[in-house]
């Protein structure tokens, strides 16, 4: 998964676990980015009476490099506080919940949460030297209820698009979101980590013959019909970016942007069942840019530390799993004959993905792809890369660059793009000859795919996702009534 | 005080600044692992300890005044972590601060209150 479950520690810390970032310039407000990050992995819809929430106990933060350095320029701090409206009652709600209102006593909503959102600026003149300026955007926010179902949470989408605030303060604003909603990303997990065998092309798999796997077969959406829960913000692009930029090719016009979730150092349990006593500095416990990096290229042995490292780590002691990737070794083992030039390429032991370090830890240069970069300087990190001076696409490929689209990804990542298979394409070798003009690539390495779509311009994943044309983008999550993987569509309502 | 803090809890940012330690700073530290014996709560007389303690073995960050120190209540959760027996290094988490002493009768005491 893009990043769902990626770490031993993590995995058993879903709220705290970071699934999915998005950062794209908003299709329908050109003068914002849009900053998406998900947490708590593969919700089921039904899964009352305690159903999901954001962890009062956690930090929750988006980050945002506009130097190149690696590090945080600007900072979107996230806390929540949850109440119970009826202590005495074990149902997530008495009645049907029609409107937002504030946590009182009254309320037929049970379990309720609202949040603060604070902008930290670092590295700023203070009156200490240098240091942060934090910034209250919004206290009280409310979150929207899970999808409960028809008699829960009737207009459910009405319901949550009151979720949605206008928060600022001085000079800085923001349009924030931060509750359930339906997972966006999709990719064919039963087949990835089967060894490998892409439904499509099964019958070229080392192992096709002993399993009996068939060619052309549609990929299968694991990730299909579940709900995750969103930290979104809309913000203008001139209070993230650290100057105006002139054009695309303007250093100023790239932000970097990843997501952490930190925990205090020490909890200990409460004795009688109580709140638990949450102590000492926050440390990081997770961390997501680029997507499938801690899940497909860090090793298990590394991957909590790299959940708890700041970005310019993936420079120095990750370094290895970038520049030699084992999942690039393993495809010409996997598919016999099918990668032949990227196993020669793999067996000069000296060689690296220069690649894979410019999308994932630099960015691309400019002169690569014709009137592109997202090159914000040589410090690598990863972090999802955006130039923000490059429009959204009128006719968007779910390919990104690979299918001629500049504004997707790498250049950041928007909810609909395939960055499985983008990815799986690079591993395999199709982008190495941007940077590398001796190599060929392999046919293959611009075929393969989960399957999972129609062909670029598919933005729904053949269908399995209904994201929004407006923020926050991803969809309205699935009912826990009505959940489609679970309900015959003569019972549904 | 030169703490580890992070300085992110909201009481905390609605003051509006951070002082000098910035998150950077904070990132590119180091953390302490080693565990022997974990002291939890409202340990009566620690911090009188704490103070009186510094003179045998200075204090690397002991972040604590004789104001706190004579202080009666706890106002929020405090947990002393003996880190080594041997150098008496103990490390301290209070609300959102991580402050390491270096006191070994303390962190002897420590021991000897936690044996069974």
């Amino acid at each position: 998964m893009s990043s769902h479950r990626e770490a031993p520690e993590i995995s058993k810390d879903p709220v705290a676990d970071s699934t999915d970032l998005y950062a794209f310039v908003s299709p329908d407000d050109k003068n914002t980015v849009t900053l998406i990050a998900n947490y708590i992995p593969l919700e089921a819809p039904d899964g009352g009476p305690n159903f999901y929430e954001f962890g009062d106990d956690v930090l929750y933060e988006i980050h945002i490099d506009n130097d190149g350095d690696g590090d945080a320029d600007i900072s979107y701090q996230f806390r929540f506080s949850t109440v119970n409206n009826i202590p005495a009652s074990f149902l997530y709600n008495d009645g049907p919940i029609t409107a937002l209102t504030a946590p009182s006593p009254t309320s037929t909503w049970n379990r309720q949460q609202t949040y603060s959102l604070t902008r930290v600026d670092h590295e700023q003149h203070n009156r200490w030297g240098r240091g942060a300026i934090s910034t209250p955007l919004g206290s009280g926010l409310l979150s929207p209820p899970c999808n409960i179902g028809p008699l829960s949470t009737p207009n459910y989408a009405g319901l949550a698009a009151t979720a949605v605030h206008k928060v600022g303060h001085g000079p800085f604003s923001a349009s924030v979101f931060a509750g359930q909603r339906a997972e966006g990303f999709y990719v064919d997990l039963g087949a990835v980590f089967d060894l490998g065998d892409l439904r499509p092309f099964g019958q070229l798999h080392a192992g096709a013959a002993a399993a009996g796997l068939l060619s052309g077969m549609p990929g299968v959406n694991s990730t299909a019909d579940v709900n995750v829960h969103s930290l979104a913000l809309q913000v203008p692009i001139s209070q993230l970016t650290r100057k105006s930029a002139s054009s695309y090719t303007d250093p100023a016009a790239v932000i970097g942007v990843w997501t952490t979730a930190s925990r205090q150092r020490a909890r200990v349990d409460a004795k009688d069942g109580g709140e638990h006593t949450w102590v000492g500095p926050w440390h990081q416990v997770s961390r997501l840019g680029n997507p499938l990096v801690n899940e497909l290229i860090i090793g298990i042995g590394d991957k909590n530390r790299w959940n708890h490292q700041s970005p310019t780590a993936d420079g120095t002691e990750f370094l290895k799993y970038f520049a030699q990737p084992l999942l690039a070794q393993l495809l010409p083992s996997l598919y016999p004959g099918v990668f032949p030039k990227l196993a020669a390429y793999n067996a000069v032991a000296t060689n690296t993905r220069p690649d894979l370090e410019a999308i994932l830890l630099t960015g691309i240069p400019a002169g690569i792809v014709p009137g592109f970069t997202n090159y914000g300087g040589s410090v690598k990190a990863d972090m999802l890369r955006l130039n923000t001076a490059i429009a959204p696409a009128t006719t968007p490929s779910n390919l990104g660059l690979l299918g001629g689209d500049l504004a997707g990804y790498p250049n950041g990542r928007r909810v609909f793009d395939d960055v499985a298979t983008i990815e799986l394409r690079a591993v395999a070798g199709a982008t190495l000859a941007l940077v590398d003009k001796s190599y060929t690539p392999d046919g293959a390495a611009g075929l393969v795919t989960f399957g999972l779509t129609s062909g670029g311009s598919d933005l729904t994943a053949l269908g399995t996702e209904k994201y929004l044309p407006a923020f926050p983008y991803l969809g309205t999550p699935y009912s826990g009534y009505s959940n489609p993987s679970k309900t015959p569509v003569s019972v549904a309502p | 005080m030169d703490t580890s803090d992070r300085g992110t809890e909201p009481a905390q940012l609605s003051e509006g600044w951070f002082g000098s330690l910035s998150r950077r700073a904070f990132l590119r530290r180091g953390t302490l692992t080693a565990a022997t014996v974990t002291v939890i709560g409202a340990v009566p007389g620690l911090p009188t300890l704490l103070a009186g303690g510094a003179s045998e073995a200075p204090a690397v960050e002991t972040g604590v005044t004789e104001t706190e120190a004579g202080a009666g209540a706890l106002s929020e959760p405090l947990l002393a972590h003996v880190t080594d027996l041997s150098t008496g290094e103990i490390t301290l988490f209070r609300g959102e601060q991580e402050i390491v002493v270096r006191n070994p009768a303390l962190a002897r005491q420590i021991f000897s209150a936690a044996r069974p």
